[in-house]
C-alpha cells in the first residue's frame, strides 16, 4: 500500500475507536445528570436508589470517557503527522472550529469532569449535580465544534482560497457561514440522535440484563436494585426514543445538501442501506416499548425474561450502525478531503510508507487494544451493578479493600454518610 | 490578540501541562518504589499505591487538558508551526502520544478489576508509560530547538525532575512536607519549555493564520479563559487540601 492509503487506514481506525467512545458519553450523559439531580433532591429510600444510579452509571460513563480522551488526543494528532498539507492550506478555516473545541469546550469539560469525580464529598449536592450538567453541555458542545470542522470538509462553505495556483491558501470570509453549514448542523443533530440511541441502547441491554436475574414480576420492585434497574429501563427506553426520533428526522434532512452523491466507493451504498433499515427496525421498537410500559406491563408480562435477553443481545446494534453511518460520511467524500477543493493524495505527508506503517501497528494497534479492554472492564462492571461501586465511596471502604493498615484508616476515619 | 498575544497562551498552556500533569506523570513513575527515610529504596503496599495516586488523582483530568488545549491553538494559529515540528519529531510525538494513551488506561483501568495481578501489570504499564511520556515531551522540545543532542538531554532532564515533582506534591498532600518543594520542583519542570518557547519565539510568531482569524478566535478565547481559569482554582484547591476522608480514591 502506498502512504497515503496507509495514513488514511491510520486515520480511519483510530477515528471509529473514538467515535464508539463519543456514542457512549454523549449519550448516557444527560441521562447521568437526571439520575444525578432526582438524587439531589430526594430523601429516605428513593435517595439511595437515586445515588446507587449515579454512582453505577457515573462509573460507567467515566470508565467510558477515560479512553475517548486517550482516543481523541491519539486523533488530533494525526492531522500534523500525516496530513500536514490540510493544515497548510485550510489550517486556518478547519483549525478554528478545533481551536475552540480544544481551548473552550474540551478544556471545559475535563475540568468540570475532574471536579465532579473528585469534589463528591466537598460540594453541596445541588452544586455538584449542576457541575455534571455543565459536563454535559460542554461536551455536546465540543461535538458541534468537531462537526463544523468536519462539516467544512464535506461541504465547504464561508472561506476563500487565495495565493497562487501551487501555494493557495484558505482563509474564512463568513463565520456564521461556516457554523450554519446544514453539513455541520442538520449532521450534528443527525450524530446527537445516534448517540442517545446509543446511550439509550446501553441502558436498556444492561436493565434488562440484571432485570432477568432480579426481576420479581410484582406490581412494585422488590428490591432497591430491581427498582434501580426498572428506572434505568425506563430512561433508556425514553433517550433511544428520542434518539431515533433525532436520526431519522435529520437523517433524511442531511440529503438536502448532499447534492456530489456519495463518491466512487461501491461499500457506500451497501453501508447506507444497511444503515437505513437498521434505524427503521429501531424506529419501529422504539414505539413499541414505550407501549409496553403501560401498567408496567414490561415488568410483569409473560415472556419477559425472553424479550429482556433479546434486548441484551441488541446492544451493540446501534454502535455498528454508527460506524456504518460514519464510513458512509468520510468514504462518500473521497477521493476528497474538502469536497471539490483538495484530495488527500495532495496533503499527505512526505513520510514514507515504512515509516507511516509502523506508526499504524504500533498507535492502531495500541488504541484498539486497550479499547477492547476497556469495553471489556465495562461489562464486567455493568456486570457487578451495584456490588462495590468506588464512585462516590468512602476512602476508608477503599483503602479497606486494599489491605490497609489500622495506622492509616484512622487517618480516613470511619466510613462516613456522604452528608 | 495579535501573533505575540497567542504565542504567550501558547507558553502559558504548556506551562500548565507540564507542571500539572508533571506531577502525575512523576507519581506514576515512583508508584512502585519509595526512598524510605532510612535512605533504601522500598516497594510500596497496594494501599500506599492506591494513596500516591488519590493525592495527584484530582490533577489528572484538568491537567492533561492544557496540552490538548495547546495543540488547539498550534492547529487554529500556528498550523504551519504543528506541520513542521511533526514533520521533524515524527516518531517522538507518535511515542508521546502512544504512552499518553497508555499511562491514561493504567490509571484509570488498574482499579476496575479485583485481584492483585491484574492490578500488578497495570502498575508496571504505568511506571513505563509515565517514563517514557515524561522522556518523549523533554525530546520533543529538543526537536523544537533543531537538534538530536538537545533532545536526548531535555528527555532525561524532564524524566528527572518529573519524579521530582510528583514526589513533592505527594509528600504536600499527605503533609510528610511544606509546600516549598512543590513550588522549587514546579519552576524545575517549567523552566525548559519557557526556554524553549523564547527561542523558537521568532519563528512561532512568524506562522500564524491571519490577523481576522486571529482576533476572533482570541475573542472566544478571552472570553473563556477567565471561567476555565476560575475551574481549575477549584481543582487546585481539592489538591491543596490534605488528602482526607472526604477525598474520592477512584485510581
Amino acid at each position: 500500500m502506498e502512504a497515503t492509503e496507509l495514513a488514511r487506514l491510520q486515520f480511519a481506525l483510530l477515528a471509529a475507536v473514538h467515535f464508539l467512545f463519543v456514542l457512549l458519553t454523549l449519550g448516557l450523559g444527560p441521562v447521568v445528570a437526571i439520575f444525578n439531580t432526582r438524587w439531589a433532591r430526594a430523601t429516605g429510600p428513593r435517595a439511595v436508589v437515586l445515588g446507587n444510579a449515579t454512582r453505577f452509571w457515573g462509573q460507567i460513563y467515566l470508565v467510558n470517557y477515560a479512553l475517548g480522551i486517550a482516543a481523541g488526543i491519539v486523533l488530533e494528532l494525526q492531522f500534523g503527522l500525516h496530513f500536514p498539507g490540510l493544515l497548510d492550506v485550510a489550517g486556518e478555516v478547519f483549525g478554528a472550529p478545533l481551536a475552540v473545541e480544544t481551548l473552550v469546550a474540551f478544556f471545559l469539560e475535563s475540568t468540570l469532569l475532574g471536579l465532579w469525580v473528585f469534589g463528591w464529598h466537598l460540594f453541596p449536592r445541588g452544586l455538584h449535580a449542576a457541575i455534571f450538567w455543565a459536563v454535559v453541555l460542554t461536551g455536546y458542545a465540543s461535538a458541534f465544534a468537531v462537526m463544523v470542522a468536519n462539516g467544512f470538509l464535506r461541504n465547504p462553505v464561508g472561506y476563500v482560497l487565495e495565493g497562487p495556483p501551487d501555494a493557495q491558501v484558505a482563509s474564512i470570509t463568513d463565520f456564521g457561514a461556516l457554523v450554519a453549514n446544514p453539513a455541520a448542523l442538520v449532521s450534528g443533530l443527525h450524530v446527537v440522535g445516534a448517540c442517545l440511541m446509543a446511550g439509550g441502547f446501553v441502558l436498556v441491554g444492561v436493565s434488562a440484563w440484571h432485570l432477568r436475574r432480579v426481576g420479581g414480576g410484582e406490581r412494585l420492585p422488590v428490591s432497591p436494585d430491581e427498582d434501580l434497574w426498572r428506572r434505568s429501563m425506563r430512561a433508556g427506553i425514553w433517550t433511544g426514543l428520542v434518539g431515533v426520533l433525532f436520526v431519522q428526522a435529520f437523517g433524511y434532512a442531511q440529503f438536502g445538501y448532499i447534492e456530489g452523491g456519495f463518491g466512487e466507493n461501491a461499500a457506500v451504498g451497501v453501508l447506507l442501506e444497511v444503515m437505513m433499515r437498521s434505524a427503521d427496525l429501531v424506529f419501529l421498537g422504539a414505539l413499541v416499548l414505550p407501549l409496553l410500559l403501560i401498567g408496567g406491563a414490561l415488568f410483569r408480562m409473560r415472556g419477559r425474561r425472553t424479550l429482556y435477553a433479546v434486548l441484551t443481545a441488541l446492544l451493540p446494534l446501534p454502535f455498528l450502525v454508527g460506524i456504518a453511518g460514519w464510513l458512509v460520511r468520510e468514504l462518500g467524500r473521497q477521493p476528497w478531503v474538502i469536497q471539490g477543493v483538495l484530495r488527500v493524495d495532495q496533503v499527505t505527508s512526505d513520510q514514507s510508507a515504512r515509516a507511516v506503517l509502523a506508526s499504524l501497528v504500533l498507535l492502531a494497534g495500541l488504541m484498539v487494544t486497550l479499547a477492547v479492554l476497556d469495553w471489556w472492564v465495562l461489562t464486567r462492571l455493568a456486570r457487578a451493578g451495584t456490588d462495590r461501586l468506588v464512585l462516590g465511596a468512602a476512602p476508608a471502604d477503599v483503602l479497606r479493600d486494599d489491605g490497609a493498615d489500622d495506622a492509616v484508616l484512622l487517618r480516613f476515619g470511619p466510613p462516613q454518610e456522604t452528608r | 490578540m495579535n501573533a505575540s498575544a497567542w504565542a504567550v497562551l501558547l507558553t502559558v498552556l504548556v506551562t500548565g501541562w507540564v507542571v500539572l500533569d508533571g506531577a502525575v506523570q512523576g507519581a506514576g513513575a515512583t508508584l512502585l518504589q519509595e526512598h524510605g527515610q532510612d535512605g533504601k529504596e522500598r516497594r510500596r503496599e497496594p494501599a500506599e499505591r492506591r494513596l500516591v495516586l488519590g493525592a495527584v488523582g484530582p490533577l489528572l483530568l484538568p491537567g492533561e487538558v492544557w496540552l490538548i488545549a495547546a495543540l488547539g491553538v498550534l492547529i487554529g494559529v500556528f498550523p504551519h508551526a504543528e506541520a513542521d515540528l511533526l514533520r521533524a519529531g515524527y516518531p517522538v510525538a507518535i511515542t508521546l502520544v502512544g504512552s499518553w494513551a497508555l499511562r491514561d488506561a493504567g490509571i484509570w483501568l488498574r482499579s476496575r478489576r479485583p485481584g492483585n495481578v491484574w492490578r500488578d501489570v497495570w502498575d508496571v504499564v504505568l511506571v513505563v508509560a509515565s517514563i517514557t511520556l515524561a522522556g518523549s515531551w523533554g525530546a520533543l522540545l529538543g526537536v523544537a530547538w533543531g537538534s538530536g543532542l538537545a533532545a536526548l538531554a531535555l528527555g532525561i532532564a524532564a524524566v528527572v525532575v518529573t519524579r521530582l515533582h510528583g514526589d513533592a506534591v505527594v509528600a504536600w498532600r499527605l503533609r510528610r512536607s511544606g509546600p516549598l518543594p512543590v513550588v522549587v520542583t514546579s519552576v524545575m519542570v517549567a523552566a525548559p519549555v519557557v526556554g524553549t518557547a523564547l527561542a523558537a519565539w521568532p519563528r512561532l510568531v512568524h506562522g500564524t493564520v491571519s490577523e481576522p482569524t486571529m482576533a476572533a478566535l482570541g475573542v472566544v478565547a478571552l472570553v473563556v479563559l477567565p471561567v476555565v481559569l476560575a475551574l481549575q482554582v477549584a481543582a487546585w484547591w481539592i489538591v491543596s487540601r490534605p488528602l482526607d476522608s472526604r477525598d474520592t480514591l477512584f485510581f
